[in-house]
């Protein structure tokens, strides 16, 4: 007893400093991080989107002319729009790429060598920077491109079609092309933690393959296809390269504006609350998938 | 004052950077901080003015001429010396009193310059001459010969439907400025709402011969080699790379409407005369010398007659091709000014963008 | 409703050539209707591989599979008249009990056939007979593991198939509840009549649960018997061993007479033994009896024989003695007293008796 006494007096290690310690440890990084790079940046942003410029110099103050004018004054609100359909356009399409890669990364390749090759092909085209891959897809999209030459050479078409390059479709091919990537991991992510006896199970209850998908794989992926597509979403969204590299004369995205706002007119302002409005946007779309997410995820 | 300071904070990193700079600035004697563009501070250039005044050059990039006001604006001659903003922005700069007057009787070359650059107006406030002009340059309006063989002197050939989708324009208020010349603005810097809109009608109405807007030389240079577009308007060393590609049917259109002009000047940050390397430098850059090494560099031309004399002969033939050092040419040239309204400005040419065409 | 099954030369290999790795190795079985059939046998030995080539959900390398007399070996899982319990139960997560019992019957396969009163009924009643009723509209993972793995049954069951195959339905219980699953599915089997097919490495449960038993190892089929045959007569030393009876006597054959053999212990006794397989006098073989067949009353017997050795010790089990005996060659037996009578002090010599047909001959 009085030996246990002794260690108790003398500078023991009391668990509870210990515990408390840790703990700061631990959140004291991820504290800095959100205050040093969102806290703090937010709120700079929103103390710009309440003032003016006068000439060159900010004004700071309080209104909401700014926000007055990203909802009624064109091009604003309309190219928010815009931006958010062509990032809903590359969300579709890139879910709809990635879902097969996915499925048969992780259902039909037996041989782990071949889900990791499969899986270093997914991931390879990030090695290479954007916009290596935006130009490559103008060399291949071009009027004397590899698709138009293709479709000459194959007699298709007599005349080189220019159709491909410098509008949407080229816009939302790339993004879909750079972001898919995205889709396929967060598919497969979910995928993966469905037992392939669920398949067999329903398999051998006699459901034919399409009832397997729809009845069983489906409604368990959805969690990953809903993280992918608001990925996909989000970086097709805020996009401003593929329009600027790859855009005709019609496709500007709300980005651009923001950059133009910033670099030609100065008007930081302005650029802010266009910023404020999406994040609004971009904190309301992640409440509703995250609900989403949630009512559908599945404890396996 | 206190809106200079929100800035500054604003730019928090610049500003710390800003202050361990300045207290370098003060230990080095015979040190010179520019806030210039790339091109402008190159070894080429900087090493000879070293030599002879052994005065150590600091220079601080930017990439846009708010960038050159803000920073200006906010922190002053306590870590920058000298300035090299384009014309559209140097009366910013000038009307904030944050620029002094150059003292011309301390730059000899200054008489050596051509008409136009010696006391532009962009750079002139009561009789004082608030900078030295350094490189300058017009805008280009070229078209391909084969297909509009006929091609009018004015920008009106720009909306001829044969030139339906054929078009790369830059993606700039320049291009809203060439509309608004097409429709008969007299002051395009500084048009009145109905002149706005009327541009932007015009605007939209140009926009399905555009295929492409472009953002840089290489890529309208790109655009027209790989047959995207037949011409648009351009800058001179994107057509002068273009022909020496062997584009020969290639051929610049002189609008009688008139073309923008940049050009950029080298400007005193207020207080930083004291420093005795500000003169020495400026004397320097405007010497016939410097400008060809720096034409040479850049491509670009320069506001002193004499550096042509010293252009070596195919850098000196394109540039007379071009009519860049023809002071009557000069004179018919647009130069740019500061938009006051520049927010309305970009608003329309934003909306046009946004436009879809038909 | 049930049906045959018959398994005819099949073989499995993984992988390729010869690197492939050989999980089912020649097995044929003939499983009669409604008849309740174990695969027993340790881990890693085929069980699972031969029940899924059953299922459909593997094909196998050669080899028929027959169902009622039509070869289905090629035929899809969706496709065959039978439900399996997997091992892992397979429970759809994203469903309510009610609605992983109704799956099977709501597929395109039964459409036309039910109608969604009947569904209903179906659901209620085979929920009812695994005793789920009140659980229906539960989600899978708010069920304890005994709750899920009768959800699993009752799914496999719902769609009435002729056949049930389980693998190792009971693998995750602890012992009582698994014991009162086993006694519940014995009584599910009586009363639906079904042909069950029923993997486990367990030898209680497939002894007590079955008709029929087939003991596997190494992708072979070693024996296939009832438990009592399997029990009884084990024929191979590895059933033997796997079955708990551990008590091999090495012996030469003397005299062969139909299936009985008379054989030769090492210290010249005689000991009548039962022989599946024809045997030469002569042959070196071992045999092997079950501690709780050997008689301590060595007296007042025609058929038996008696063996002697020393007594090495005891040991008092409650119900039973165990009494250890070293025999003349130095091989160790154990047998067992009912009466659980003392010996007469450790290390003097006993003698016990064998009926014959009580002493196997193993074969390998
Ligand atoms: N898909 C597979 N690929 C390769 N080997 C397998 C596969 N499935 C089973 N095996 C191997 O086949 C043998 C038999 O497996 P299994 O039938 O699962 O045994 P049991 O069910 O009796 O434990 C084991 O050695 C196992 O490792
Ligand atoms: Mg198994």
């Amino acid at each position: 007893m009085t030996v246990q006494a002794d260690i108790l007096t003398e500078n023991a290690p009391d668990m509870r400093r210990i515990e408390r310690r840790r703990a700061l440890f631990w959140l004291l990084p991820p504290i800095l991080w959100f205050v040093g790079f969102m806290l703090v940046p937010y709120a700079i942003t929103l103390f710009y989107s309440f003032g003016r410029m006068d000439y060159v110099q900010f004004v700071a103050g309080f209104s909401l002319d700014n926000y007055v004018k990203v909802l009624t004054v064109q091009p604003y609100a309309g190219l928010i729009l815009r931006s958010a359909k062509i990032g809903l356009l590359t969300a579709f399409w890139s879910t709809l790429l990635a879902y097969p890669v996915a499925i048969a990364m992780a259902f039909y390749l037996s041989s782990e060598c071949a889900k990791h090759i499969l899986y270093i092909l997914v991931i390879l085209p990030w090695w290479a920077s954007y916009l290596v891959k935006a130009y490559a897809w103008k060399t291949i999209l071009g009027t004397h491109g590899l698709l138009n030459e293709g479709l000459i050479w194959l007699g298709v078409i007599d005349e080189p079609l220019t159709v491909f390059l410098y509008n949407d479709f080229s816009i939302i091919l790339t993004l879909t092309y750079i972001f898919t990537p995205f889709a396929v991991l967060s598919i497969y992510a979910q995928l993966e933690r469905l037992p392939l006896s669920l398949i067999e199970a329903a398999r051998d209850l006699g459901a034919t393959g399409w009832e397997t998908f729809i009845k069983v794989i489906w409604p368990i992926s959805i969690p990953g296809v809903l993280a992918g597509g608001v990925i996909t979403f989000s970086l097709g969204f805020g996009d401003f390269i593929a329009p600027a590299l790859l855009g005709g004369a019609d496709s500007i995205m709300i980005s651009s504006v923001v950059i133009s706002l910033l670099g030609v007119a100065n008007d930081r302002p302005l650029a802010a609350a266009i910023g404020v409005a999406i994040i609004l946007m971009a904190m309301a779309l992640l409440t509703v998938s995250q609900y989403l997410e949630k009512r559908t995820q599945v404890r396996l | 004052m206190g809106n200079v300071k929100i800035q500054g904070l604003a730019a928090g990193a610049v500003l710390t950077l800003g202050v361990l700079a300045a207290s370098q600035h003060a230990a080095a004697e015979g040190s010179l901080a520019l806030l210039t563009w790339e091109g402008y501070s190159d070894d080429l250039v900087v090493a000879p003015f070293t030599e002879k005044t052994g005065c150590v050059v600091e220079p601080t990039y930017v990439s846009s001429n708010d960038e050159i006001i803000a920073k200006t604006l906010a922190s002053g001659s306590a870590t920058i010396d000298l300035v090299s903003p384009s014309n559209d922005a140097t009366m910013t700069l000038i009307d904030a009193g944050a620029v002094e007057p150059i003292d011309k009787s301390k730059l000899p070359h200054l008489a050596d310059y051509f008409p136009v650059f010696q006391s532009p107006s962009w750079l002139v406030k009561d009789n004082d001459l608030y900078g030295v002009p350094y490189g300058y340059g017009f805008l280009r309006l070229v078209l391909d010969s084969n297909v509009i063989p006929d091609a009018p002197a004015s920008v009106s050939v720009l909306w001829d439907e044969r030139l339906k989708g054929k078009l790369a324009m830059w993606d700039n208020l320049e291009t809203l400025y060439v509309a608004a010349r097409y429709i008969g603005v007299k002051d395009v810097y500084n048009m009145t709402d109905e002149e706005l809109q009327k541009t932007r009608d015009a605007l939209i109405a140009l926009k399905p011969n555009i295929r492409k807007f472009w953002t840089s030389d290489a890529e309208f240079q790109q655009l027209y080699m790989q047959k995207e577009v037949v011409g648009g308007n351009t800058t001179e060393l994107a057509v002068s790379g273009l022909w020496a590609q062997s584009a020969d049917s290639l051929k610049e259109v002189l609008p009688q409407e008139g073309s923008g002009g940049w050009s950029d000047s080298w400007m005193i940050v207020k207080g930083a005369s004291e420093n005795p390397c500000v003169y020495a430098w400026l004397d320097w850059i405007s010497s016939p010398e410097s400008q060809a090494l720096a034409s040479k560099l850049t491509g670009y031309a320069f506001a002193n007659a004499k550096s042509f004399d010293m252009l070596e002969p195919e850098a000196l033939a394109l540039l007379t091709k071009l009519g860049t050092g023809d002071p009557e040419v000069q004179k018919s040239i647009s130069w740019w000014q500061p938009v006051p309204r520049r927010g309305a400005y970009l608003e329309i040419w934003n909306q046009v963008k946004a436009e879809t065409a038909q | 409703m049930s049906a045959t099954i018959s398994l005819q030369n099949l073989r499995k290999t993984f992988g390729d050539g010869q690197s492939g790795h050989l999980a089912v190795d020649d097995v044929s079985l003939e499983i009669a209707a409604g008849q309740f059939v174990s695969l027993l046998g340790s881990s890693g030995c085929g069980k699972t591989t031969t029940l899924r080539i059953v299922a459909g959900l593997e094909s196998p390398t050669s080899g028929r599979v027959l169902f009622d007399g039509a070869d289905i070996t090629h035929l899809p899982a969706s496709h065959r008249d039978m439900r399996m319990m997997f091992q892992d139960l397979a429970l759809f997560p994203h469903m309510s009990v009610e609605e992983n019992v109704a799956f099977g019957l709501r597929l395109k396969r039964m459409r036309g056939k039910l109608s969604a009163d009947e569904i209903r009924r179906r659901v209620a009643t085979y929920l009812d007979i695994v005793r789920l009723g009140e659980m229906r509209k539960r989600m899978p993972h708010q069920l304890s593991g005994g709750q899920r793995q009768r959800v699993a049954l009752a799914r496999a069951l719902a769609t009435e198939p002729p056949v049930v195959l389980f693998d190792e339905p009971l693998g995750a219980l602890d012992a009582s509840l698994r014991r009162s699953t086993q006694a519940e599915l014995k009584r599910i089997h009586r009363e639906l009549g079904k042909t069950f097919i029923y993997v486990t490495h367990d030898q209680d449960e497939a002894l007590s649960m079955s008709d029929m038993v087939a003991v596997m190892s190494g992708g072979r089929l070693i024996q296939y018997d009832t438990p009592e045959g399997i029990y009884e007569r084990p024929r191979t030393r590895f059933v033997a061993q796997f079955i708990g009876a551990k008590n091999l006597i090495s012996a030469r054959v003397e005299k062969v007479t139909g299936s009985e053999v008379l054989l030769r212990l090492a210290d010249g006794t005689h000991l009548g033994a039962h022989a599946e397989e024809s045997l030469v006098p002569g042959q070196e073989v071992t045999a092997v009896f079950r501690a709780d067949r050997a008689l301590m009353q060595v007296n007042g017997y025609t058929d038996a024989s008696l063996v002697s050795g020393i007594h090495v010790q005891s040991m008092f089990l409650g119900n039973r003695m165990e009494h250890i005996v070293r025999l003349v060659d130095g091989s160790e037996v154990t047998i067992h007293d009912a009466q659980a009578r003392p010996l007469p002090g450790d290390g003097g010599p006993l003698q016990f008796a064998l009926r014959p047909q009580h002493v196997q001959i193993l074969t390998k």
